[in-house]
């Protein structure tokens, strides 16, 4: 650790006297005169916010980055060797043969591609309602925000109660009632994503829902004002004002639910455990370096679904501006 | 292109100087003497893998504060960080601690025994056969964890597990005593079917309960494993490095085929809830280890009236070929670390009085499970005797394989297609699971 944190210190160090090195280039090239004190002054006073950015955020992605082409093993942590591509290449055959990976990758698109839109249009529809100034209301945002506040753990234990396959469970003590027999929701290969989606989207809706209602604050009411004198109804005015004026927060939105939704981990390890319909890439890859504590192979994982996440965004963000 | 050129050279040097840190990281660190604190009292850390407060732990608790009354030189100090399923806070304490290296590691840790081989391996463990000496014949030799012929701990206790049955539900299934008995000294798939049959036919809700809804992953395995043992089936070489050819085998498959029968019967079902079978009504049998003893002893002894022997019994795993008869088998271990103190001999003396006769008595009564020295006695009639003997006679330990969490992993994954009862033959299943299973193997051949 000690080499670490040399290197790490010199880096750091290096980084520092290169900004200050190209300052000063840029200053004599604009003939301007180069005030050392202020700078060294301004970079100091940058340096805790850039050193912890450092330590806690840029030093994992290299780290990680690194271990991608190495078969760092949790268990040999002295004999870290470079293999190229190899991590790579296992994979690319896992995926072909239709192995852990490539149900992690189904699963996980299938989730991204309901809760995605779910999640949203949930939060733009409780947002719509909530903004309404009528009396109450508040109390409905702060029910709609509580389940955000709630600990995913806890969340996902209750929807387990609730979702239990014995009679005694809420679901199924509701069918029991139409006499029913109880169901496995979970249990069942074809419905246990669904309900981890649907168990998702009512957790997470309700801070999109505040964002979405900020953004609704600052359209202004003039323009439904206008659009009622020219005869508009509900529907045009949301379709051509709501939706337009919430262009912005909806590429926040659809950017930051996409990033969360494909990290998606903590429900289906308590619902379900590890199972092959239900299992996410993040899942594997936490099984992968933690349980099976091949840290290379799981870093590699990070890396490709880093790359697919990173290319997805981005084409989002260029058809949403687009539009 | 300017542009370009410059994303390539930062992304390059990221690249360079990221592999680079990872080149240097890791180690063993530095090696230390001993550990002593300033008044040069003797220092030994301990890890349980049990949460402080649990009555596991306050047993091991108190060891420790016996032993430091009785020993003023050496300070104990130990750590109780519980065994979780999903994110295993437990093995992260113990790698991150083996990673840091310079005696941060703890120098006794407890560990699963099929877990040894991979720790071993690795070096986290100790070889510590020359450390303890003749002290290991003290132990039952297939309770002793070792690998490569060496030995790298001592057992804390031993599992057995087997059918408890209700004997209420049995006897109104028509089911006699003599029977019973008979069954007690061995029993076979068919004479299994047949008795769960007879539970069924008497509106039994489910004859036998494998505990196939257990969270738990290498609960199943434990529960399970003996089955694929039990017409003469291996599910690894040797050396633990090669599955083909063994887990994929018809004998492994005509062995765990006795949990697709009883899916496809209904005798049992994975849907059944825990505490089922200690509720007294709808489970006549149950597949569980020396824990369910207290259970049934205490909470739930008004569901079977008599106790032991009139209210409920143990019968041992069937079997499909009687010479290969398999029972679950090991539990967790005491380990010496590797962990760069040269100085053992505090650690080796805690270890032999945590193993001592009357250590592993007081853990045995808290947990349940029967103990692992040879000097162990029990009374005739009881069902630790029952258990003892069973694991005496055909206790066959969990694949002794480096990799043993990957076989964990992709056995559960084969018991997950068994049960869903739509993902073909038991031979089929096991032929995928073995050939992933053997790719992440030899990931593992260093």
């Amino acid at each position: 650790m000690g080499i670490i944190s040399l290197i790490i210190l010199a880096v750091f160090v290096l980084v520092l006297v290169a900004m200050i090195a190209l300052d000063i280039y840029k200053a004599k090239k604009r003939n301007e005169k180069y005030h050392l004190k202020q700078c060294v002054a301004g970079y100091a006073m940058m340096a805790p916010a850039v050193a912890l950015a450092f330590v806690f955020v840029v030093l994992p992605i290299l780290f990680s980055l690194g271990y991608s082409f190495t078969d760092y093993n949790m268990l040999y942590p002295g004999d870290i060797n470079f293999v190229g591509f190899d991590n790579f290449k296992i994979l690319f055959e896992n995926i072909a043969g239709h192995g852990e990976l490539w149900y992690a990758i189904k699963n996980t698109l299938i989730f991204v591609v309901c809760v995605v839109p779910l999640q949203i249009g949930l939060a733009l529809l409780l947002a719509l309602f909530t903004n309404r100034k009528k009396r109450g209301v508040k109390v409905f945002k702060i029910c709609f925000f509580v389940p955000v506040v709630i600990s995913l753990t806890v969340t996902s234990f209750l929807w387990l109660q609730i979702l239990s396959p014995e009679e005694s469970g809420l679901f199924n003590s509701f069918l029991g009632m139409f006499g029913i027999a109880p169901v496995d929701f979970l249990g069942n290969e074809k419905t246990a994503m669904l309900w981890i989606v649907l168990m998702s989207a009512w957790q997470g809706c309700g801070y999109q829902m505040l964002i979405f209602s900020s953004g609704l604050t600052n359209i202004r009411d003039d323009l439904y004002e206008a659009a009622s004198l020219d005869g508009a109804g509900g529907w045009e005015k949301f379709k051509n004002i709501t939706l337009p004026g919430l262009k912005p927060t909806l590429l926040y939105i659809t950017i930051t639910v996409f990033v969360g939704a494909c990290r998606v981990m903590i429900q289906p390890m308590l619902m379900t455990g590890y199972k092959m319909h239900t299992v996410t890439l993040s899942y594997y890859m936490y099984q992968l370096g933690y349980s099976s504590h091949y840290v290379g192979l799981s870093a590699a994982v990070a890396l490709v679904m880093t790359v697919i996440i990173g290319i997805i965004t981005l084409i989002q963000r260029k058809a949403l501006k687009e539009n | 292109m300017k542009k370009v050129l410059r994303t390539i050279v930062i992304a390059v040097s990221a690249l360079v100087l990221a592999i680079g840190m990872c080149a240097c990281g890791g180690g063993s660190g530095n090696e230390i003497e001993s550990r002593v604190d300033q008044y040069g009292n003797k220092i030994v850390t301990v890890l349980f893998h049990k949460a402080s407060g649990t009555p596991e732990a306050t047993a091991y608790a108190k060891l420790v504060q016996e032993y430091m009354d009785t020993h003023e030189d050496v300070i104990i100090e130990a750590e109780y960080v519980t065994q979780t399923t999903g994110v295993n806070q437990y093995e992260t304490t113990l790698t991150t601690k083996f990673e840091a290296g310079g005696g941060e590691l703890y120098d006794i840790i407890t560990y699963d025994s099929p877990i040894c081989s991979g720790y071993a391996k690795s070096g986290m463990l100790y070889d510590s056969t020359s450390l303890l000496g003749d002290y290991v014949d003290e132990f039952l030799p297939s309770s002793i964890p070792m690998y490569d012929g060496k030995v790298y701990g001592l057992p804390i206790q031993e599992a057995s597990a087997g059918f408890f049955c209700n004997l209420k539900l049995l006897k109104q299934a028509g089911i006699s005593a003599k029977k019973i008995e008979q069954y007690k000294n061995g029993w076979t798939y068919d004479e299994f079917y047949d008795v769960c049959a007879k539970l069924k036919s008497k509106g039994i809700k489910y004859p036998v309960d494998f505990q196939l809804n257990s969270k738990d992953e290498e609960r199943r395995t434990f529960f399970l494993y003996p089955f694929g043992y039990s017409d003469g089936g291996e599910y690894c070489s040797d050396d633990g490095k090669k599955v083909e050819g063994f887990m994929d085998g018809e004998k492994v498959a005509s062995g765990l085929e006795i949990i697709d029968e009883c899916i496809k019967q209904g005798y049992t079902s994975k849907d059944i809830k825990s505490n089922e079978f200690q509720n007294g009504k709808i489970v006549g049998m149950y597949l569980s280890s020396g824990w369910t003893i207290p259970e049934l002893k205490g909470e739930y002894k008004a569901n079977f009236s008599g106790g032991y022997g009139e209210g409920w019994d143990i019968l041992p795993y069937p079997y499909k070929t009687k010479s290969e008869a398999a029972s679950a088998t090991g539990s967790w271990c005491f380990g010496i670390t590797n962990n760069g103190v040269k100085d053992k001999s505090a650690a080796v003396d805690f270890l032999k009085f945590l193993t001592s006769k009357t250590s592993a008595q007081v853990i045995s009564e808290t947990t349940g499970m029967i103990s692992a020295r040879k000097d162990a006695t029990y009374s005739d009639g009881t069902p630790e005797k029952f258990l003892y003997e069973q694991f005496s006679a055909t206790g066959k330990k969990r694949p002794i394989m480096p990799g043993y969490n990957f076989f964990s992993k992709q056995f559960n994954l084969a018991l997950n297609d068994i049960t869903s009862g739509d993902k073909g033959s038991v031979i089929s299943i096991l032929q995928s699971k073995t050939e992933a299973l053997q790719r992440e193997l030899d990931l593992d051949n260093r």
